[in-house]
This record gives structure tokens, C-alpha cells and sequence, in this order.
């Protein structure tokens, strides 16, 4: 357990959010401690799948000082981790905006990186192959080609396993809208991925 | 397709996906502790304070209410002495001249009618058409 200031008091870890954020709104930096590490994870995933590996450590630092500024405004109508993927989603289309890109952030693999991750998976993970890999890249790159609207709603629902429900809170759309970007995402994804020769 | 067939597919390439998704790289060990530093004696921002929209609205509201009294307010022009007798002598006139061919009309409603005279002397109403058709070329004309 991690104690920052010495004089607060330590956390539980089974404590609720809820109870973790009216420690934070009394200035306590230990339950925000407690949040970050409980979320972070996700909101680092969910901005990698958006917005790929550059200044990834950047975007999630971002969040979590938007939710740090942004705690006394956060009603509790919809849970903690839903707020926070919906901030994680501003400061992805943010990214997008400030690159001003046509398209997405870009998530496909350099050369090198792909040698780096090769080098580096016998150590972390050694049943991945080859093929592993370039199936991996395979998923970027086809993430990297759909619009920024049907890659929030495929990654967060497909990869994150979001229900429905909570992704269409977290982009402000309607269920319907949501059902409609995953089925045309899933299906450009399907697309992509056999004209690449995967058979699925 | 099927319903069923599209859900399995779904399923197949949601599975895929998944086994397949990019891992993002590990944070940079200092992450947390530049996160933290960064928020080090600070509180999170309070509520906006209610004052300046509640002072905003009052603003608002004070400005709907006088424009609703400029306009709900009825025109009165001022008027001197010397045009408001003229206004007065004026409708006397006309109510003196109205009353006037009242009277006429009651006692000899004829008299009061416009009298037309024809070519050959004799006189008749202007309602009395058959007069005309004596001679059409002539136009009639009115007595003095």
C-alpha cells in the first residue's frame, strides 16, 4: 500500500470508487492513487488501440489529470469508469485533432517496432510466433483504417467488452448508432483482414 | 445470410480480435510518479461558482421584464392647449354637420336626395332612371 503525503490513511483495496472519490474531493491523493492504478490499465489499452504507441504515456497522463481537475464536476449518474472512458475518448479525438490527420490516429507497427517485439516475445510471452505477430499487426492495421467513430465503438465493445449500453454513453449516441458502427466496422474489419488472406 | 450465420461470424472475428488485439508497451516507469507530482498540492477544481450564473441570469431576467414594459407601453402624445381645442372645434364640425343632414333626412328624405335635371326642363331623382332614357346623348346636369 501506498502511502504518498504520510499523513493520509491507507486505502483498502476492495474500496468502492464511489468512496474513493469523496476521498479525492477532500484532497486525498491516495485514493486517487487507488483509482489510477485500478483504471489505468484500461484507459492505457483503450487510448493504444485508438491512438497507437506515440506519446501513449503522454494521452494517459492526460486523462487522468482531466479527471483529477474534472472530479468535483463528475455527478455519479453513471459510474466512475464510464466517465473516465469518456474523457479517455475527448483526449483521443483530441490527439486526432491536433495531428490533423484524414484518418486515425496511426497504429501500424514500424519495421523496427515489429523487430522489437519479436525480439522481445520469447521473454514475455514465449508461445507467441511469428504468425502471432503478424496477426497483431494485421488487427492494427485494420483498425487504422476505419473511421474514428466506428473504431471507438469496435474497440470498446469488441476489445474492452463494454456492453452496448455503456458505449453508447460513453460517445453520446443512441444504441442504434452504436449497433450501426459495429456492424459496419465489423464488417470493413472482415473485409480488410481477408484481403490480407486471413481466413476466419 | 442468416441471422445465425452473421452471429457466428461476429463471434469468429470478435475472437480473433481479442486473441490478437495490440498489447500497448509498458508505461514508462516514472509515469506515475510524473502524474502525481503533477497533481501534488492540488485539489480537484471545485464546483464553478453559482454566483456569476446566477448574477447573469438576473441580468437576464431584469432585461425581459423592462423590454416587456417599453413595449406593453401604450403611445400618449403630448398635446398642447391650442391643439387639443383645435382637435375639439374640429369634431364639433363634424359632428354639427353630421347631425344637420340627419334632421334633413328625417324631415323631407326627397329634398334630401340629389336632384338632377334633364334637357326637356323636368326634373327627376337621380334614382329615377326612366329619365334618361329620353334622350341618352345628353348628360345630365345638376341644379345649383
Amino acid at each position: 500500500m501506498v502511502v504518498s503525503m504520510g499523513i493520509e490513511q491507507s486505502s483498502s483495496p476492495d474500496e468502492s470508487d464511489e468512496s474513493l472519490l469523496q476521498g479525492c474531493l477532500q484532497g486525498q491523493h491516495r485514493c486517487f492513487r487507488q483509482l489510477y492504478r485500478r483504471h489505468e490499465r484500461k484507459v492505457r489499452s483503450t487510448l493504444y488501440q485508438l491512438c497507437g504507441g506515440d506519446s501513449l504515456d503522454d494521452l494517459v497522463q492526460e486523462v487522468f489529470l482531466r479527471a483529477w481537475k474534472g472530479l468535483a464536476k463528475f455527478r455519479q449518474a453513471s459510474r466512475f469508469s464510464t466517465w473516465l472512458y469518456r474523457i479517455a475518448i475527448n483526449v483521443a479525438f483530441d490527439r486526432r485533432r491536433s495531428l490533423a490527420v484524414g484518418r486515425w490516429c496511426s497504429t501500424s507497427a514500424s519495421p523496427e517496432q515489429l523487430i522489437a517485439v519479436a525480439e522481445a516475445a520469447p521473454a514475455s510471452a514465449p508461445h507467441e510466433g511469428l504468425m502471432d505477430i503478424h496477426y497483431r499487426d494485421l488487427v492494427q492495421r485494420g483498425l487504422a483504417q476505419l473511421s474514428a467513430d466506428r473504431r471507438a465503438a469496435i474497440v470498446l465493445h469488441d476489445l474492452e467488452e463494454l456492453p452496448q449500453k455503456e458505449v453508447a454513453e460513453i460517445l453520446g449516441v443512441p444504441v442504434g448508432t452504436v449497433k450501426s458502427r459495429l456492424f459496419h466496422a465489423r464488417a470493413a474489419m472482415r473485409q480488410f483482414l481477408e484481403s490480407q488472406g486471413v481466413e476466419l | 445470410m442468416t441471422r445465425s450465420e452473421s452471429e457466428r461470424d461476429d463471434r469468429l472475428l470478435v475472437t480473433f480480435l481479442k486473441q490478437h488485439q495490440p498489447v500497448p508497451p509498458p508505461p514508462a516507469v516514472d509515469l506515475e510518479a510524473r502524474l502525481f507530482a503533477q497533481i501534488a498540492g492540488d485539489r480537484p477544481c471545485r464546483k464553478q461558482r453559482t454566483l456569476p450564473y446566477f448574477g447573469m441570469a438576473l441580468v437576464v431576467a431584469l432585461l425581459g421584464v423592462s423590454g416587456m414594459w417599453v413595449l406593453g407601453r401604450q403611445p400618449r402624445a403630448a398635446l398642447s392647449a391650442a391643439e387639443r381645442q383645435d382637435i375639439e372645434t374640429a369634431l364639433m364640425q363634424s359632428w354639427t354637420i353630421a347631425i344637420d343632414r340627419d334632421i334633413d333626412a328625417t324631415v323631407n328624405p326627397i329634398a334630401s336626395a340629389d336632384i338632377v335635371s334633364t334637357n326637356n326642363g323636368s326634373e327627376a331623382s337621380v334614382w329615377d332612371t326612366t329619365a334618361f332614357y329620353a334622350d341618352p346623348a345628353s348628360p345630365p346636369t345638376t341644379d345649383p
